[in-house]
């Protein structure tokens, strides 16, 4: 505790990583998901001027085209803008099971 | 057509995406894993020596436990009042070393019939005893029986004993040395006349994550 992984090493890691080419995913639990979320704005949106984006799927969500293509261009706008993408697990593995 | 195309957003995600996982351990933990079964029924690994063996190991572990009791009758513990395999407690570090040292005799003798360790030459077999018994495998006797019997079934039964027959941290040795309860301490009137237990079931135990 205290010793600044999430706070100093988190933020640091996603900006370096999110270089224009990869999706870059910061994974947390779910309760630590909107601390994570402000923190990474506080951090990173006005400073470093990038995007935090949050794209909450779950498995009651009913798919379809225009759906899927809008996830998509979420996530593409994300890798472009070297943006950062908040998940939980669960949103994973929605995407991941979604019949 | 749209599971396709989320066959195709999930693929291009597994190729771009890098994860950082924030507070790794619990996201990883076991207790939120969910596994499904995925293909065809397959036999489990080592399917049926597996349980052959066990078995073939138990009723020698009896008839050891039985005849060590005889020399040594305040070492081991046997209760035979239920029906069945008798409830063996060893309480005696030497004696369990006996045991699984004669088990592994044994074993090398071709006494258990689905495990042919009797027919490895002699370099391996000493090196294959060390194997099954002690906790540390120093990088020569892992070479040996790795070049020797790699991903045979020899190895699988090997592997087997090695988990049963361990003397620290093997299977039997927790079982039979470590679980015990509700014991009768009784008294010991050469030391005192107070019965004091010194190791109840409460007590903590460091295996407790097992249950895993």
């Amino acid at each position: 505790m205290g010793e600044g992984k999430s706070s100093v090493i988190v933020p640091l890691i996603a900006s370096t990583l999110a270089n224009g080419s990869d999706l870059l995913r910061v994974v947390t639990l779910k309760p630590l998901s909107n601390q994570t979320f402000e923190l990474l704005v506080s951090r990173l949106s006005g400073l470093a001027n990038r995007h935090i984006f949050y794209v909450p799927i779950y498995r009651g969500l009913r798919m379809n085209a225009s759906l899927i293509q809008t996830i998509k261009g979420i996530f593409e706008r994300c890798v472009s803008e070297g943006g950062v993408l908040v998940v939980q697990p669960e949103h994973i593995l929605s995407l991941k099971l979604r019949p | 057509m749209t599971a396709d195309e989320l066959g195709v957003l999930y693929d291009w995600l597994t190729n771009v995406s890098r994860d950082v996982l924030d507070e790794s351990d619990e996201i990883l933990h076991v207790r939120y894993q969910v596994i499904y079964t995925a293909g065809k029924q397959m036999p489990v690994n080592d399917h049926p020596n597996r349980w052959i063996i066990i078995q073939q190991v138990f009723s020698l572990l009896q008839t050891h436990a039985v005849e060590l009791r005889a020399n040594y009758p305040k070492m081991l513990d046997i209760d035979t009042t239920l029906k069945g395999f008798p409830i063996i407690h060893v309480l005696d570090s030497v004696q369990f070393q006996r045991i699984t040292s004669r088990i592994i005799n044994n074993a090398l003798e071709g006494r258990l019939s689905s495990l042919s360790v009797g027919i490895l030459p002699s370099q391996i077999q000493a090196a294959a005893r060390r194997f099954m018994t002690q906790t540390e495998v120093s990088d020569v006797d892992h070479v040996l029986i790795h070049s020797y019997c790699a991903g045979t079934t020899l190895f699988n039964g090997m592997l087997l004993l090695r988990g049963l027959l361990m003397n620290d941290g093997g299977i039997l040795s927790y079982v039979l040395k470590e679980r015990r309860w509700r014991v009768d301490y009784g008294l010991d009137p050469s030391r005192t006349l107070l019965a004091v237990p010194y190791r109840a079931k409460v007590s903590y135990i460091n295996l407790v994550m097992e249950g895993h």
